[in-house]
């Protein structure tokens, strides 16, 4: 799994491993300084390309549209399967996502990596579909009493937490679970959730820091309970 | 919740009061690692969604179905493209092909269905010796726009939601007849009723004006979220959106009706089986079905979904 081999590659990094074009992304070895100038010069002229090219699909070129999709894609997906539980609902998600990108494409300025910019977007749309998803639920079960969604069995990988690990970031305080998703699934930097967030990075530093402590505590507990039953 | 979980609750609560008296809260460095490598599981990919092929092709066809609807909103199948040009969406609609007619019977059922639903509703709303009126809950008026709105889909048409693509518009009218309950209202006129905006629903429907019927639709689940009217327009939703290809907005609008029960549990049901047909989900189609036939299974759609079901059962 490429996420265990690079597990803090930067989540901006480019997929085609081009390398960066923003402060956090995940850098490379740095070429020799003698080389440096015709990187940049090639980076910027790729930029401008592409700045173009997600500007063309802004405005509906089907070729550029689907370059662009095709890019960004498996970073929103990872977004939305992040978030969602239901695989159905991480697909809406996505696709939600991928549309407003292209809506949003001819506003892109380059500032920020393609997959920077699209992410951001992504994170946005996925959070607001989360919180509908979570409002219909709870719409639903109130007018009957009404099991949750079936959700597919969870790969449970970390076979030594007591139960399924969404169930612990549940429990969470939503700001608590965003930033802990954000950083440590999604590999965003600080500076960066903290924009997301429209928060301070110090803010988002304890709601990671009390983030973790809650899911500590919640497991200890588990595994304290499970052995004062077997004792 | 049942005894039995209330009662494993309850054992839980005096388990942690006890545990936590005697947890430490230090770091340890190998639970963490395991707690980061349990987070970084969440975003694989997952058995049950869409291909990323299916899932571009819907977001192509459904930014360009969205860029167009505006400048065509009464023409809404006109506006629709024929085709997206990749070669995805090409095998898509070959797949489509490949069994029309039993596509094309079900989707004339889904959209007899829709108009029975209706029309039996409105039926005995007006014939009911004592229907309330719906007390207006917010005073505005609905908006003279309502049916030029495009529909705001969650999940966008897809390109391989095929079930109805190829079944004739129920309404075939043309697209271009005039809306027969356009809607006039003035910021002095009151709030239409709950019926009324069923009603205009249906007449948009009628005629052909999908957009239209689905704004009204939408507007009346919106102002009258615990009506029987609602209720109703929920089927009509999850058919109107499956017509389209949104089968992931269908599938909802179904399992809201299911969720709350009613007349047209069988509606909703057929319905839900062909949205998760046409978003893939094969498992959960198969589930689907069985929970159909075990609740339905001398009805009409029993044989064809028997035969579905041996179809997709198969080795």
């Amino acid at each position: 799994m490429d996420s265990e081999a690079a597990p803090r590659e930067s989540w901006s990094s480019m997929s085609d491993g081009s390398g960066p074009s923003s402060g956090f992304a995940y850098s490379p070895p740095e070429p020799a300084s003698s080389r440096a100038s015709t990187d940049d010069r090639a980076r910027d002229a790729r930029s401008a390309a592409d700045i173009a090219r997600v500007h063309r699909a802004g405005q509906g070129d089907v070729q550029a549209q689907t370059w662009l999709v095709t890019r960004v894609l498996p970073k929103v997906r990872r977004i939305a399967r992040t978030f969602l539980r239901s695989p159905a609902d991480a697909d809406d998600a996505a696709q939600t996502s991928l549309i407003a990108i292209l809506k949003s494409a001819s506003t892109y300025r380059g500032e920020a990596a393609i997959e920077g910019w699209a992410g951001r977007i992504a994170v946005r749309t996925t959070l607001r579909l989360a919180a509908e998803r979570k409002r219909e639920r709870t719409l639903s079960a109130s007018e009957e009493a009404m099991p949750e969604e079936a959700a597919p069995e969870e790969t449970r990988s970390a076979e030594a937490l007591p139960r399924e690990l969404r169930a612990y970031l549940d429990a969470l305080p939503e700001a608590q679970r965003t930033a802990v998703l954000l950083h440590h699934a999604l590999d965003h930097s600080i500076d960066e959730i903290a924009e997301t967030m429209d928060v301070s990075p110090d803010t988002v530093k304890s709601r990671l820091r009390l983030g973790l402590a809650a899911l500590r505590k919640q497991i200890r507990q588990d595994i304290a309970i499970g052995r004062r039953r077997s004792s | 919740m049942t005894q039995g979980s209330k009662g494993e609750q309850t054992d839980r609560e005096a388990d942690l009061e006890g545990a936590d008296a005697s947890i430490d809260l230090g770091v340890d460095p190998a639970e963490d690692a395991r707690i980061f490598a349990a987070l970084r599981t969440l975003a694989d990919p997952r058995e049950d969604e869409i291909p990323d092929a299916a899932l571009l092709a819907r977001v192509l066809a459904a930014a360009n179905d969205e860029r167009s609807t505006p400048i065509a909103a009464a023409n809404d199948d006109a506006a629709r493209p024929a085709a997206p040009v990749l070669a995805i969406s090409a095998a898509a609609h070959h797949r489509a092909k490949k069994r029309p007619a039993m596509r094309r019977t079900v989707a004339v059922l889904f959209a007899g269905f829709g108009v029975a639903a209706t029309v039996a509703y409105a039926a005995q709303r007006i014939f009911a010796p004592s229907a309330p009126p719906e007390p207006p809950p917010e005073p505005t008026a609905i908006p003279t726009t309502v049916h030029h709105e495009a529909p705001r889909p969650r999940v966008a048409p897809s390109a391989t939601a095929t079930t109805t693509e190829d079944a004739p518009p129920e309404p075939t009218t043309s697209a271009s007849a005039e809306p027969t309950a356009a809607p006039s209202a003035t910021s002095a006129a009151p709030p239409p009723t709950a019926d009324e905006l069923l009603k205009r629903a249906q007449s948009l429907y009628t005629a052909g004006d999908t957009a239209g019927a689905t704004a009204a639709y939408r507007a009346l689940l919106s102002r009258y979220p615990g009506s029987g009217e609602a209720r109703a327009a929920l089927i009509s939703l999850g058919q109107l959106a499956l017509r389209a290809g949104r089968a992931g907005e269908a599938l909802g609008h179904f399992d809201r009706y299911l969720a709350g029960g009613g007349s047209a549990a069988l509606e909703a049901r057929v319905g839900r089986i062909a949205a998760l047909r046409s978003l893939g989900r094969t498992s959960e189609e198969r589930a689907a079905i069985e929970d159909f036939l075990a609740r339905h299974g001398d009805g009409v759609q029993a044989t064809r979904l028997r035969a579905r079901l041996s179809e997709i059962s198969g080795p």
